[in-house]
């Protein structure tokens, strides 16, 4: 059966946009370079929409990446994964690689949202947004990721550590499109771990959240350490300092790590908002980072 | 800004133009009137708004009707099979007075569609997870819980 559609439409909440949907990257490349700025890349549009009905963006023209052919996967290449710009978080969730090699990430994941919005959001414009509480950053930079980065046909790679300016402020400038998340394999004897804090287990922007990566030698003392913390400063935060501290130690109990509070509210700066007081955020990051340790180290659950 | 695109929803083949800032609950219920679908938040928070594209579910409010262009869309008028009838899901909330003032009710069955179709054997871990994105106003959540756990195909046989 085949039937028309009526074309009137609700009075619109915004400004109007083109829509555009490119065939490839090189398309977008050059569409992006044409509109200097004005173009809005758009993959699951979860955070997009929201963002237009609250007017935080206005663009001109939206560039629909979602369609593109070869942009979604997750694989490996040689002793990297590389995930793909319009892979999404459900992706991941059912991809064996990450499953069985990024348990961090895969729990970060899986903490997104709810299934329809994992189902719809990609994990590069989780990242792209550069909210502090992006639930896939802390783990992300915990694994050492990078990112590749297109503009006008040449390409460019970016540490994750180096990617986030601010709220919502990253290094992108105009006619950017990250292509791949760039995921080195974790090293041979490691642990990694993601904790989420919130006030419900779904649909729940985080409180806390902390991504421990730990390797150990064959006696059980960390050889190397990173921890990331999100939602307790102007980005997701890669917390060096207090991941140095833990290189040369074998963590017996929480004993071992009385120096986490001092250690990790210098390297944090949590505020008031509406899901929770700074000085909560402040104790609650603590008590994750050291539940997340232990639990790596075998000495504990979380 | 107009658009013309082509949708299917639930094997009708819809052609015609929308506005490119229409989202696809907006273009389901007031292009094609088909109201079954709700929107409640508009921003991805309580599920009301829940169809099925090809196998997965999502949010209807948070997508472009343009970006869904050639794609193949389920709501809940399509889940039964003839007019008149009901489907087991709609049946089994019905049975198990899952319903109350049925607003988050459409969007709770896609959501159960979806879930079933990928598992028909599922968990109680697995059915809250399924659930995870639909908020009941009426908080009838114990009967939602039950009418999809009647629904498991071993407890149907
Ligand atoms: S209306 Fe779409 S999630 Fe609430
Ligand atoms: S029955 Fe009223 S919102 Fe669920």
């Amino acid at each position: 059966m085949e039937v028309s559609m009526k074309t009137d439409s609700l009075q619109k909440a915004y400004k109007d946009f083109d829509f555009i949907k490119p065939n490839s990257l090189e398309e977008i490349s050059e569409i992006l370079a044409k509109e200097k700025g004005r173009a809005q890349i758009a993959a699951g549009c979860t955070d997009i929409i929201p963002s237009l009905r609250k007017k935080l963006i206005s663009p001109e023209k939206m560039v629909s990446i979602k369609g593109i052919p070869g942009l979604s996967y997750v694989e490996q290449d040689e002793d990297v994964v590389r995930i793909g710009a319009t892979t999404t978080m459900t992706d991941l969730i059912e991809s064996d690689l990450i499953r069985e090699n990024f348990p961090a990430l895969l729990k970060a994941a899986e903490n997104v949202g709810s299934r329809h919005i994992q189902n719809s959001a990609t994990v590069v414009g989780n990242l792209c947004n550069a909210s502090p509480a992006a639930d896939t950053a802390p783990p992300l930079l915990v694994y050492r990721a990078a990112l590749k980065i297109m503009n006008q046909g040449k390409e460019r790679e970016v540490e994750l550590r180096n990617f986030f300016l601010g709220p919502r402020k990253t290094v992108l400038v105009p006619g950017d499109i990250v292509t791949e998340i760039i995921l080195p394999f974790p090293n041979e004897n490691s642990k990694s771990l993601f904790i989420k804090h919130g006030k419900r287990k779904a649909l729940e922007i985080s409180i806390v959240s902390v991504a421990v990566n730990l390797s150990f030698d064959e006696n059980g003392k960390i050889t190397e350490a990173h921890i990331s913390c999100g939602s307790v400063g102007p980005t997701p935060i890669l917390a060096e300092k207090t991941a140095t501290k833990l290189v040369g130690l074998k963590v017996q109990g929480d004993e071992d790590l009385a120096f986490i509070l001092e250690a990790i509210s210098s390297e944090i700066s949590p505020i008031d908002d509406v899901r929770s007081t700074g000085e909560y955020r402040r104790y609650v990051t603590c008590v994750l980072t050291k539940r997340a340790i232990l639990a790596c180290c075998g000495k504990g659950d979380y | 800004m107009k658009k013309e695109i082509t949708l299917n929803v639930n094997g009708n083949v819809y052609r015609g133009e929308v506005d490119t800032h229409q989202t696809l609950s907006n273009v389901l219920r007031e292009n094609l009137n088909l109201t079954g679908t709700k929107e409640g938040c508009g921003v991805g928070e309580c599920g009301a708004c829940t169809v099925i594209v090809e196998g997965r579910s999502i949010n209807s409010c948070l997508v472009l009707a343009v970006d869904m262009d050639e794609r193949e869309i389920s709501t809940i008028e399509g889940l039964a099979s003839k007019p008149g009838e009901i489907h087991d899901i709609q049946k089994a909330f019905m049975d198990q007075g899952a319903i109350q003032c049925g607003f988050c009710s459409p969007g709770m069955m896609m959501s159960t569609k979806a879930l079933l179709d990928q598992e028909p054997n599922p968990t109680d871990t697995e059915i809250k997870k399924g659930l995870s994105g639909n908020l009941c106003r009426c908080t009838g959540y114990t009967k939602i819980f039950e009418a999809v756990k009647s629904l498991k195909a071993e407890e149907v046989k």
